[in-house]
């Protein structure tokens, strides 16, 4: 090797920073491990993973619109629809009973 | 997740209540429709709305008393092994009211009638009729 080569091999290591890992990484990584490996973890989590989206508040605001918009929607093409039923069954007398 | 899940109810919640909350808002009172189809001036509305809250206490009182006539037409009828003259007059009973109903009816739709534009009357009666009239479609 020459003797360059070396020199900034060695100044290369020493730039290098130590990391410590602290003391729960250990733990922590395990525990993801476990949870990757674990059986329920294929079924209704990843069924309902999409659910976690819904958490993010962008998301949640957008939903909650679509929702309320879609809502107001049907509600007034349900009224529509049903104006002229709703007229006939007010004439019929045996529905003002009870 | 379980953040997740409270959105998707509130969601579905928000969904329905828009939904109610806006035919609720919408469908005012039944005779509505009838101003709004046939483009009824204020004035002739007012008319019709008076005319349906009559036929709202006139026929109320018609379908007691038919409820009270099929009630004792069962009693005597379960009562009975033949036909009898007390089941002859509890059958004469329900129809008796059944026609004062229908001609009650049948006054009503002629009022309403008569506060719409001429050239849709029949239109109107047309929608109205079968529920007076028995239908013989299925023969």
């Amino acid at each position: 090797m020459h003797p360059e080569d070396k020199r900034l091999s060695d100044l290369l290591r020493e730039s290098l920073p130590v990391i410590e890992p602290d003391r729960a990484f250990n733990r922590r990584v395990w525990s993801r491990i476990e949870a990757l490996e674990s059986p329920g973890s294929g079924g209704w989590d990843s069924l309902f993973s999409w659910l976690q989206l819904m958490a993010r508040p962008r998301l949640a605001a957008a939903a909650v619109a679509i929702a309320l918009f879609g809502g107001v929607m049907i509600g007034g093409l349900q009224a529509q629809g049903s104006q002229e039923q709703r007229y006939l069954r007010s004439l019929n007398p045996y529905a003002f009973h009870r | 997740m379980k953040r997740g899940l409270l959105v998707l109810l509130a969601v579905i919640l928000t969904g329905a209540a828009a939904a109610l909350i806006t035919r609720r808002l919408i469908q005012g009172p039944p005779s509505s429709w009838l101003c709004h189809e046939y483009a009824l001036s204020p004035e002739k509305a007012e008319r019709v709305r008076q005319l349906q809250a009559e036929y709202g206490s006139q026929c109320g009182p018609y379908c007691d008393r038919m409820c009270d006539a099929n009630a004792r037409l069962e009693t005597v009828a379960l009562g009975c092994g033949s036909v009898t003259p007390s089941l002859r007059d509890a059958v004469a009973e329900t129809d008796s009211i059944r026609t004062q109903t229908r001609l009650a009816m049948l006054e009503h739709f002629y009022a309403v009638a008569a506060e719409l534009p001429p050239d849709r009357r029949k239109e109107y009666l047309r929608k109205v009729l079968p529920l007076v009239i028995d239908s013989c479609d299925s023969h």
